[in-house]
């Protein structure tokens, strides 16, 4: 089977406001015929316009921010302390990263438990240099670095044990 | 007319097993689920030098299981 295979199983997009909390949070749950499933794809993207037709504005309104100017996947707020000064910032990043992941054996879904799919964001690199050094999220010339950083940091595998780690 | 209406029923019963929605009547309900993997940010005392600190971190994202093996 291809990886098209896939494809009339793919959610929605939706938004994830993950906040500064390390406590796994439920993003939408998707229902699935019984089956043995060889992995899990997760893709992190600028809504497409296929993806707004048909949303009702309450739905719509989700998406505004990350629908201003060429569209947005990931907007990361939070504050600069450099050289003695304090700055608020709002990163915005255009990636388009698909990660995937396959299993040594496969996810079982079927009525006899639950299934939970976890996406890990190793956040703490996102500003960082290879050397530990502070990329400025307000420096044009960091966003390439920190893009890498966030598309490198993204993880997804089985957790129905529920505790944030793969099982 | 009659061929239209069982193509329209078969539609009507295929198309919620593509859903994303939380109807889990005709499928198994899996969870997709996202955490940080720490406290967002480096430098976590916010007074040291070249720092920064998160508040928040949102992301648009969709998944799929792959490739369905068999049947159970």
């Amino acid at each position: 089977m291809s990886s098209s295979d896939s494809s009339d199983l793919r959610s929605a997009p939706s938004v994830i406001d993950l906040g500064t909390s390390t406590d796994l949070r439920d993003i939408f749950v998707s229902s699935l015929p019984p089956g043995n499933y060889s992995g899990v794809r997760i893709k992190v993207h600028r809504i497409e316009n296929s993806d707004l037709a048909g949303m009702s504005s309450p739905e719509m309104a989700v998406f505004a921010d990350f629908l201003a100017g060429d569209r947005y996947s990931v907007i990361v707020e939070g504050t600069v302390y450099e050289g003695g000064t304090v700055r608020p910032f709002v990163y915005r990043s255009r990636i388009d990263e698909v990660q995937e992941r396959q299993f040594a054996e496969p996810m079982v879904v079927s009525a006899s438990g639950p299934v939970t799919v976890t996406m890990l964001l190793g956040t703490d690199s996102w500003f960082r240099s290879s050397t530990g050094a502070l990329l400025d999220p307000a420096d044009p010339a960091n966003e390439g670095p920190v893009d890498d950083n966030i598309k490198s940091s993204i993880d997804v595998f089985e957790d129905n044990d529920r505790n944030g780690f793969d099982d | 007319m009659h061929k239209l209406f069982i193509v329209f029923i078969g539609l009507a019963v295929l198309l919620p097993g593509c859903s994303s929605t939380t109807d889990v009547s005709v499928g198994i309900p899996v969870t997709f689920s996202a955490r940080i993997a720490s406290q967002a940010g480096f430098g976590k005392n916010a007074v040291a030098p070249d720092s920064i600190s998160l508040s928040r971190v949102r992301v648009v994202m969709s998944g799929s299981c792959l490739h369905p093996i068999r049947p159970i």
